[in-house]
């Protein structure tokens, strides 16, 4: 599947998650680029009140090491 | 009274009768500075996203207490120099909950890995939609 694909639907709201917790690292984990980077809302499609606490929820998550700040790009 | 929820990365190099005593030891911590503890989870040792204190793995602690603004204060000072635990985060507990966190269990062969592959399971997906993926990578 091609990671990059628009999608036009938070997929937050239409999951009905209200609030998204940092410590569910592989649901996290779909909202990283390889590089670490919080993905854009254009790719992802996430709404821009859940995209605010998505990023909130990523930062916590890199300060505990759960996610990384950065990864390392391997060939 | 708050609630609040605090994780904190103990030094992967205790024993993990240690790391049961100082959770104990946080807990009772807690108590002394007027708070209550609803909940105490233990992660268990896990590989760290990058280095901390040169250390690349730690023991988890998930605790769930309630506590006075005052008492979250003096608790954090009590802990503010203790070389075990190499990191922690306190934060007011959310309203609602997004998804009842699994600890990495012992079938979690990717945990050494993690960082590695691109493209990786797509967790928000149900358990059953998993168990199909895995079926088709064999």
């Amino acid at each position: 599947m091609n990671r990059f694909r628009r999608h036009r639907v938070c997929y937050f709201c239409t999951n009905k998650i209200r609030e998204i917790d940092y410590k569910d690292e592989r649901a996290l984990f779909d909202f990283i680029t390889d590089r670490g980077k919080i993905m854009p809302r254009r790719i992802s499609g996430t709404c821009a009140s859940h995209q605010r606490k998505l990023s909130t929820a990523i930062k916590r998550a890199r300060y505990l090491a759960i996610l990384p700040y950065i990864r390392e790009f391997t060939r | 009274m708050k609630s609040y929820e605090m994780v904190a990365i103990l030094d992967p190099g205790l024993d993990p009768a240690v790391c049961a005593e100082k959770s104990k030891d946080l807990e009772g911590r807690i108590k002394t500075h007027g708070g209550e503890v609803q909940n105490i989870v233990q992660w268990g040792k896990r590989k760290l996203a990058y280095n901390i204190l040169k250390k690349d793995a730690g023991y988890y602690l998930v605790f769930n207490f309630q506590t006075t603004s005052k008492g979250l204060l003096d608790f954090k000072e009590s802990i503010k120099h203790d070389l075990e635990i190499l990191r922690y985060l306190i934060i007011v507990e959310p309203k609602a909950k997004f998804s009842p966190f699994r600890p990495p269990g012992e079938g979690d062969e990717e945990a050494g890995a993690r960082f590695g592959g691109r493209g990786r399971a797509r967790s928000f997906r149900r358990e059953r939609d998993d168990d199909e993926m895995r079926e088709e990578e064999r």
